[in-house]
């Protein structure tokens, strides 16, 4: 079943994951296709952790109604079926070329590519919020970009994964890690970027040899935000032991995208736990909806 | 098309070395510069010194002719925001011969948003930075690729064959929705599948087995998912195919019109290569000019005078260290003074101001070359083609014993070079502070007499030895010093007030009492008359000077009294000076 268009529109939303074939792309098409469905346009955008190694992007082929913004590399352009109309060229470049902010003037298709730099994608979607081109962002891209769209003020995080039968328990512990992560609390501030007295701040990753040069003394760390966070499992239990943790930068997390395979709804969410099960807002984007009459509306959304 | 080019005035090196713009803090002066066209950044960012009169005389002229334009236009002040708004919008120009949409983009935005500043101008200012715009049959082309000013596509309007071919796409187009939307509802009318547009649906595996059951031919293909269900997708039947190959056809078509639409287009911009050269020569100068007099509003800032035979300063404001005044509640003192000769050798104690006099000169005149109006009630000064510092942090590194003074005389021989080749500006912190005062002094002596003779150039010498030969047509300065009288009372209201010990007590040293020494000190430049005429160095008041800040910081007494002995002594007196 389609997510809830509600849980998208007007946010910059970034879909991310543990990696590659998690179901980010999958899941983004469909927050796009809820969003559509709802009457919204959104505008689609993509970063690249996969299809490539460093200086590369990933190219992502989307459908695009007239009208909605996308963002794509000058080498895309030619192969675009949906008569691209370029509103903004960004700064830097990719391997594919510039990058550019375009709108498809009719329904087609075309490949999404993201900026190499992780300013410049912020720098994208505040141009397409600044001028109005689109008030709903769908991003496809990976966690280490958070930082700058997180300062955009409208982000909110989506994390998909994908769960099979040989790896449900580690896909179930992942999430429930990522919970415990995006959901650590905000520093007081005494300022922007200043944490309240007392606090010890630690600018860039928490990484377990960063986490051995802290004091002992030290009560509350304050982190910029969850993403700079390297400590796991036992590390993250010791050292939450010996010292409280804060971020400077809390993050609106909309939620899970769980896609199973070969495991059952019930038995996932018992390896999840109620508090992480009731934080999945799509269970198999693209299952049919169970229970659904056989001749349910064609539209798409549509309540039965 | 950079911006240091695009003004063409600005050739050669600058004149003023990094050494120099270092030791002067211009730097942070010019982070003040915010420009808002990659022109206006580009320019600034070569962070150019002139050695040309013409070409600073042009930047004031510029500077003063956007000052004039945003005073007759101050009641509309929105004017002045769209003005910046447009300026910032526009790109920089793509190359030319390179017919991509991409390029024809960047050229239409660079085009309206050049318009758009020369419409919001008044006439003097459009004359003035050249930005009339002569281009209205090229805008009216590049306006076919969109409506909006600052979007481009290749619109059916630009060749007569594109409309009816992309008529004929959207109807094929409509066929194959309407084909897909029946397949859709035939698979949602067989087997309940509602795909609500996505690629794909994953089905309870009883039903995907009923589904592959059915056969081919009933838009689907079934594959398995996992052990509990299938995956299926709608596949087109062949007159989906046949449509989607027509489309196909259709679109290589439009392709090839559209690039060839494009190569006509980038032709027409390719004609206009003079005309678009102009107007990033125009928005950049225009650019510049409203940073400078921003900045100049700012700071009330004057326009400086060169050419002339001598360096003249009215209270002139040396902004890094005013603004560290400011921050730290103390107070500032402009500098002024009167330079009529070559060489030029200031005296004065520690603390006293001398580094500080020589970083004011060269931050103003470095500003005045650079083509700003500067931070000075009046500002008169030479034209010079070199502009120098030597002294310490110069080069990098320490400047501990030889290889310090090692560092001070390699430089010394490339300034003795460029001065005897063009004007020079050259500014000597403590030079030779690392050697023997003897042969420093000789040194000194010598380099002084030397630039005394070099009538193209000015050097500036702090210094605080005391044996510079005097008999040369040098400019004697000294710095005012502390001002004695008060900074006794000053630390003797604090050792009598209730608390204090009496007698003799060892005072800390605090950051408190370095603040209120630098309150006591008088920051003016005096002319060293004692100098000039006698044999006895005026310098007698800064080594005092040195002792009783000593003895102010609350050094041993006994010390400061020995060395007022010796000093005494030495300078055929007897007994203790205080």
């Amino acid at each position: 079943m389609l997510p809830a268009a509600e849980l998208f529109l007007g946010k910059v939303n970034l879909i991310t994951g543990p990696g590659k074939a998690c179901g980010k792309t999958l899941f983004a098409k469909a927050a796009a296709l809820s969003v559509r469905a709802a009457g919204g346009r959104p505008a689609l955008l993509a970063v690249g952790a996969e299809g490539g190694g460093p200086g590369k992007v990933s190219a992502k082929e989307v459908r695009l109604e007239p009208g909605e913004v996308f963002v794509t590399a000058e080498r895309l352009l030619p192969a675009a079926t949906c008569l691209p109309v370029l509103l903004e060229v960004l700064p830097g470049a990719s391997a594919l070329g510039r990058v550019v902010v375009a709108r498809a003037a009719r329904r087609g298709r075309a490949a999404l590519a993201g900026p190499e730099r992780n300013e410049y994608l912020a720098i994208a979607a505040g141009k397409i919020l600044e001028e109005g081109w689109a008030s709903t962002l769908i991003v496809d891209g990976a966690l280490n970009r958070l930082t700058q769209v997180a300062s955009l003020g409208k982000a909110r995080l989506f994390y998909a994964v994908v769960a099979g039968r040989a790896d449900c328990r580690s896909a179930a512990a992942g999430l429930k890690a990522f919970l415990r992560r995006v959901e650590l609390p905000v520093a007081a501030m005494e300022s922007p970027n200043a944490p309240a007295h007392g606090a010890y701040r630690v600018s860039g990753p928490l990484t377990p040899s960063a986490a051995e040069r802290i004091p002992e003394s030290a009560g509350l760390v304050a982190i910029d935000d969850f993403s700079k966070l390297f400590l796991e499992g036992r590390d993250l239990d010791a050292f939450l032991r010996r010292h409280g943790l804060a971020v400077l930068r809390g993050v609106d997390f909309g939620g899970f995208s769980v896609a199973l395979r070969g495991v059952g709804r019930g038995a996932f969410e018992a390896l999840l736990g109620e508090e992480a099960s009731g934080r999945v807002v799509s269970w198999n984007a693209y299952a049919e909806d169970a229970g659904a009459p056989r001749r349910i509306a064609a539209t798409c959304g549509a309540a039965p | 098309m950079r911006g240091g080019a695009m003004i063409g005035r600005h050739r050669g090196a600058s004149a003023c070395s990094a050494a120099a713009w270092n030791f002067a803090r211009v730097e942070e002066f010019w982070r003040e510069l915010e420009p808002l066209t990659p022109y206006g950044k580009d320019y600034f960012e070569a962070r150019h010194v002139h050695s040309s009169l013409a070409a600073i005389e042009a930047d004031c002229g510029d500077i003063e002719a956007y000052g004039g334009f945003a005073s007759r236009v101050r009641s509309a002040s929105a004017r002045l925001d769209k003005l910046a708004w447009h300026l910032r919008r526009i790109p920089r120009l793509p190359g030319f011969g390179a017919p991509g949409v991409m390029e024809l983009f960047l050229f239409k935005k660079f085009l309206s948003n050049c318009r758009a500043c020369a419409d919001l101008l008044d006439d003097g200012a459009r004359a003035h930075f050249g930005i009339e715009f002569a281009s209205e049959e090229l805008a009216e082309l590049l306006a076919m690729g969109g409506a909006d000013p600052e979007s481009f596509h290749i619109a059916s309007a630009y060749d007569e064959a594109l409309g009816p071919l992309r008529a004929e796409m959207a109807g094929v187009a409509e066929e194959i929705a309407q084909r897909y939307s029946a397949l859709a509802d035939a698979v949602l009318d067989a087997f309940g599948f509602d795909f609500a547009d996505r690629e794909f649906l994953i089905v309870p595996a009883d039903e995907g087995l009923a589904a592959a059951a059915a056969g081919a031919g009933r838009g689907l293909t079934v594959e398995p998912f996992d052990d509990q269900s299938y995956l299926v997708r709608r596949a087109p039947d062949a007159a989906l195919l046949e449509l989607e190959r027509r489309r196909e056809a259709l679109r290589e078509e439009e392709q090839a019109l559209e690039a060839a639409a494009a190569a006509r287009i980038s032709a027409s911009v390719d004609r206009s290569e003079a005309e678009f050269a102009r107007y990033a020569e125009a928005v950049a100068r225009l650019d510049v000019a409203r940073c400078r007099f921003l900045l100049a509003e700012k700071y009330g800032l004057s326009r400086p005078s060169l050419g002339g035979a001598a360096l003249r300063i009215e209270k002139g404001r040396f902004l890094p260290l005013a603004g560290d005044c400011a921050s730290m509640g103390t107070a500032y003192t402009p500098v002024s003074v009167e330079l009529r000769h070559s060489a030029a050798v200031l005296s004065g104690s520690n603390m006293g101001g001398k580094t500080v006099a020589l970083q004011s000169i060269l931050f103003l005149q470095i500003l005045a070359q650079s083509g700003m109006y500067v931070p000075a009630e009046l500002y008169e000064s030479k034209l010079y083609d070199f502009i120098e510092y030597i002294g310490e942090g110069c080069g990098g590194g320490g400047s501990k014993g030889l290889s310090g003074f090692g560092r001070e005389v390699r430089d010394l021989s490339e300034v003795l070079g460029k001065s005897a080749k063009g004007a020079c500006l050259a500014a000597f912190d403590e030079f030779a502070r690392t050697t023997g005062s003897e042969e420093a002094e000789a040194l000194l002596s010598e380099v002084v007499g030397r630039f005394a003779e070099a009538k193209r150039c000015t050097a500036l010498f702090a210094t605080h030895f005391g044996r510079i030969e005097r008999d040369r047509a040098v400019h004697w300065l000294r710095m005012a010093g502390l001002d004695r009288k008060a900074a006794r009372e000053r630390f003797q209201k604090a050792a009598d007030a209730p608390g204090a010990a009496a007698g003799a007590e060892i005072v800390a040293v605090d950051e408190a009492r370095l603040r209120d020494i630098n309150r006591l000190m008088r920051y003016e430049i005096l002319e060293d008359r004692a100098a000039r005429g006698g044999s006895a160095p005026e310098d007698e008041a800064a080594a005092s000077d040195a002792l009783e800040i000593a003895a102010l910081l609350g050094l041993d007494a006994g010390l400061i009294a020995g060395a007022r002995r010796r000093l005494a002594k030495r300078r055929g007196g007897g007994g203790d000076e205080s």
